[in-house]
């Protein structure tokens, strides 16, 4: 019913999310698009949906070219997407939420509820869900949102429905019934997209794979002849060596976490059983596609959200953490303040007369010392950190995380978004900072990234560590296996 | 940093000259002689010795509750209680100079701290609101701002009302609680020279010290202050404390340093200037002080376009609302957008 001929598509920061994809839907079907972080599955399925143009390729719809300037365009040839995160009003009603911006109306100003109802009604009778439509949605659980969320899409007469990691808030239970009516679905004659990099759930609900890996298509195959580890291994190819690092035997635990269990914004665990310990000297690398319970992992370890269960110990000289974001822009700098007061962030207390007044001439001093120690290429100290470029941008985070003199570093998804010379730089860095007895906890979504510069590493699925091994015992389709959650070890 | 206070600068001087000129337009349309009535504007403000005191004594309140507006701003609150803080500063610093007897200097000091520290309680009900339960600074302020109002109006009309006085006006404070003149040849109250000093002091505040880099922090980037370990609730807390005894310093700088008294409703929206001074000064706390000259010279100086130039008053409200309105949008625009940016 649909192709996809030879996408290509850079973001304007210069990203390069597809190198040249094909892809055919085939009407009726039920199409699984797997991949890990960064594969391009959801750029794919946006440019399919109207929501983002390709920078290159066509796209067909029955054999006719289309061009879609926005996601109405792809919604009149009856293609729309449910999308990761939620797209309801919380405050409106369920009816409310799906039939908003597509009510029935009466004489073009009033809408028509009674009409609206009914149509809702025949659509559940006619997909098998049921969901209380005058409940607020805001009073619903994941599950039900999700159902909301699907029939606000269909009942804009869809005939090809792409689904982003649906199952991702879903209990296993609420998975089981979800399935159920996917499969109604695809029985009513809707084809569906369903965007996952959970192998086992690939293989039991789809009836074609089509594996992505960076951008381009690395394999299509049909469910009934897939084995997860021909999938895991179709995900995941390694294409970096581990750099070569001095021997250290790492000896005292610096941070050990037992048993954690953590609750997600929503109330739910996502952190389900977490332990581990970094060491001195080595790098810890947890690996995991993103949201699998890494944000919040961190966030408890740091101390910015709560636990429920199991303990957490740090055992630095220093009570400050240090602690590299995974985003520098919303988290780790203030953009428009020049560097010399970004070098202070978190420790400007330690730069004052007296506790109240902010000491100047010592903020300068640090801030030269961090420029010209890490080599961040800036203008002068008074610059705005908006105009360093990505790299020096998150040199200057390594900087002022390192300066607070901690034993124990933690770094989440340290080089994404920086180009080679600033990658290699950092990871060097990091190298060396284990090499002369630092712990560092690395939390990454890049395979290449963990393999390369980790000790130890634990593969991090579900919110909880399901393989832990010396990085270089992993092989591909073990980390394959893992990261899609097709395995526990 | 110079070169963009700078460029700060020239974009409120643009915008100012932009409303003047629409200004002379819409006064061309409707058949007066701009030049003249400019003309008068300016006369009315500066044109003699007493005239120019007036302009000064406008400017000394907005100087206070255009550095209260602008830490607010910095923190990416959008408070607009300075009217009615302004008000209940004024109570408290009249009940302390009417009531208490004191020796002389140290009376208006305490008396003018009391003005301060009545600013102060009322930003605590919305500061600790919003800190602690999220709840809209906004609609806070517009209902206390009311409530502050009414409250004055009863203390000026009927529990303090001065009987004899022949307009509606509350008793006179002891002579001990008045802010001196600064020389009988200058007959400014010391309260225009705090008044500086406090604007500086704000500047000061933000810029050199640790509570002021945290405010900014949090205004610019919420989700770096979490990670930084900066308490956003106890920042916002302390910016409505702060900035709530700042405003009701402007009042207390009227009761004790002109009327001597509360006058009914003696604020011809000193408050509302304040925000508006803060939105010209682009959120710089130091141009807070010709910001606020400026104001004073369109306040004191649309007396003066009205009796002399025989413009009518509603006119003057026109032409006053374009270039306020012009002046403002630069920073108004960015506030905003900071604004939608902090609350996402």
């Amino acid at each position: 019913m649909g192709e996809m001929v030879n996408i290509h598509k850079i973001y304007p920061d210069g990203t390069v999310a597809l190198r040249g994809v094909n892809l055919d839907i085939y009407e009726g079907e039920m199409l699984g698009l797997l991949g890990e972080n960064g594969a391009g599955k959801t750029t794919l399925m946006k440019i399919l949906s109207g929501l983002l143009k390709p920078t290159r390729g066509v796209i067909r719809i029955k054999g006719k070219e289309v061009k879609f300037r926005s996601p109405k365009d792809a919604l009149s040839y009856g293609i729309g997407m449910v999308h990761q995160h939620f797209t309801l009003v919380p405050q409106f009603t369920v009816l409310e939420n799906i039939v908003l911006g597509s009510e029935p109306k009466v004489n073009k100003l009033m809408i028509d509820w009674s009409r609206a109802e009914e149509e809702v009604k025949e659509l559940m009778k006619l997909t098998g869900f049921k969901v209380d439509l005058n409940a607020k949605v805001a009073s619903l659980p994941v599950g039900m949102k999700q159902m909301a969320e699907i029939l606000k899409v269909l009942y804009r007469n869809i005939r090809l429905l792409i689904l982003d990691e649906p199952t991702s808030a879903l209990t296993p239970i609420e998975v089981k019934s979800f399935f159920n009516v996917l499969r109604k679905l695809r029985e009513g004659g809707v084809t569906i997209v369903f965007i996952t990099h959970k192998i086992k759930e690939a293989l039991e609900i789809t009836d074609r794979i089509v594996v992505l890996r960076k951008g381009l298509v690395e394999g299509v195959i049909s469910t009934t002849e897939a084995t997860p580890q021909l999938l895991a291994r179709m995900m995941v190819k390694v294409e970096t060596k581990p750099i070569i690092k001095p021997e250290v035997s790492p000896s005292r635990e610096v941070l050990v976490v037992e048993d954690l269990w953590v609750r997600g914004d929503d109330g739910r665990y996502v952190v389900k059983g977490a332990s581990f310990c970094v060491r001195e000297g080595e790098i810890y690398g947890i690996l995991g596609v993103e949201g699998n319970g890494q944000k919040e992992l961190v966030e408890a370890i740091i101390g910015l959200r709560r636990y429920d269960r199991g303990r957490v110990l740090v055992r630095s000289n220093s009570r400050l953490l240090a602690y590299v974001p995974p985003d520098r822009t919303t988290e780790g700098l203030v953009l428009e303040m020049p560097v010399c007061e970004n070098s202070i962030l978190g420790i400007h207390k330690m730069f004052t007369f007296g506790k109240l007044a902010i000491n100047t001439r010592k903020v300068v001093v640090h801030a030269n010392e961090l420029v010209s120690k890490y080599s961040i290429a800036t203008p002068n100290i008074r610059t705005p950190a908006k105009y360093l470029s990505g790299g020096n941008q998150q040199r200057l985070v390594i900087a002022r995380e390192l300066s607070k003199g901690s034993d124990l570093l933690i770094v989440v998804n340290p080089t994404r978004g920086l180009d080679i010379a600033s990658t290699n730089y950092v990871r060097k860095l990091l190298v060396d900072l284990r090499s002369n007895g630092k712990a560092i906890l690395l939390v990454t979504a890049d395979v290449d990234e963990a393999l390369e510069i980790s000790d130890r590493l634990g593969v991090i699925y579900n919110g909880r560590i399901t393989g832990e091994d010396l990085a270089m015992n992993f092989t591909e389709e073990r980390l394959g296996l893992l990261m899609g959650g097709a395995l526990r070890e | 940093m110079i070169r963009e206070y700078l460029r700060d600068a020239a974009t409120s001087l643009i915008a100012i000259l932009i409303g003047f000129l629409v200004g002379a337009i819409i006064l061309q349309v409707a058949g007066y002689d701009p030049l003249y009535i400019y003309g008068s504007l300016i006369n009315s403000a500066f044109g003699n010795y007493y005239v120019t005191l007036n302009t000064l004594t406008a400017m000394m309140p907005i100087m206070f509750t255009g550095a209260a507006a602008t830490l607010m701003f910095k923190s990416a609150l959008f408070f607009i209680g300075m009217e009615g803080q302004l008000y209940i500063g004024s109570i408290t610093a009249f009940l302390v100079g009417h009531l208490l007897q004191l020796p002389a200097g140290l009376h208006a000091i305490i008396a003018f701290l009391a003005g301060g520290l009545g600013g102060l309680l009322w930003g605590l009900v919305p500061g600790y609101l919003r800190a602690r339960f999220g709840v809209n600074e906004t609609v806070t302020a517009i209902m206390l701002n009311w409530i502050a109002i009414h409250f004055t109006d009863y203390i000026t009309q009927y529990a303090f009302a001065d009987p004899k006085a022949t307009i509606a006006r509350t008793y006179k404070i002891l002579p001990t609680a008045v802010i001196p003149k600064i020389s009988p040849e200058v007959p400014l109250s010391w309260g225009f020279v705090v008044a500086v000093i406090a604007t500086i002091l704000t500047g000061y505040l933000l810029y050199n010290t640790v509570i002021g880099y945290e405010i900014r922090v949090v205004g610019l980037n919420p989700h770096v202050a979490r990670v930084a370990k900066i308490s956003i609730e106890s920042t916002y807390l302390r910016v409505f404390l702060i900035s709530g005894f700042l405003a009701g310093l402007a009042g207390a700088t009227m009761v004790l340093g002109v009327f001597n008294s509360i006058v009914y409703r003696f604020s011809p929206g000193y408050g509302w200037d304040g925000i508006t001074a803060a939105l010209i000064a682009r959120n710089n706390p130091y141009m807070i002080i010709p910001a606020s000259l400026f104001l004073a010279v369109l306040r004191s100086g649309s007396i003066g376009m009205m009796v002399g130039a025989g413009v009518s008053n509603e006119m003057i409200l026109v032409i006053q609302g374009v270039i306020l309105i012009s002046a403002a949008v630069p920073e108004a625009y960015i506030l905003l957008a900071r604004y939608v940016k902090a609350r996402r």
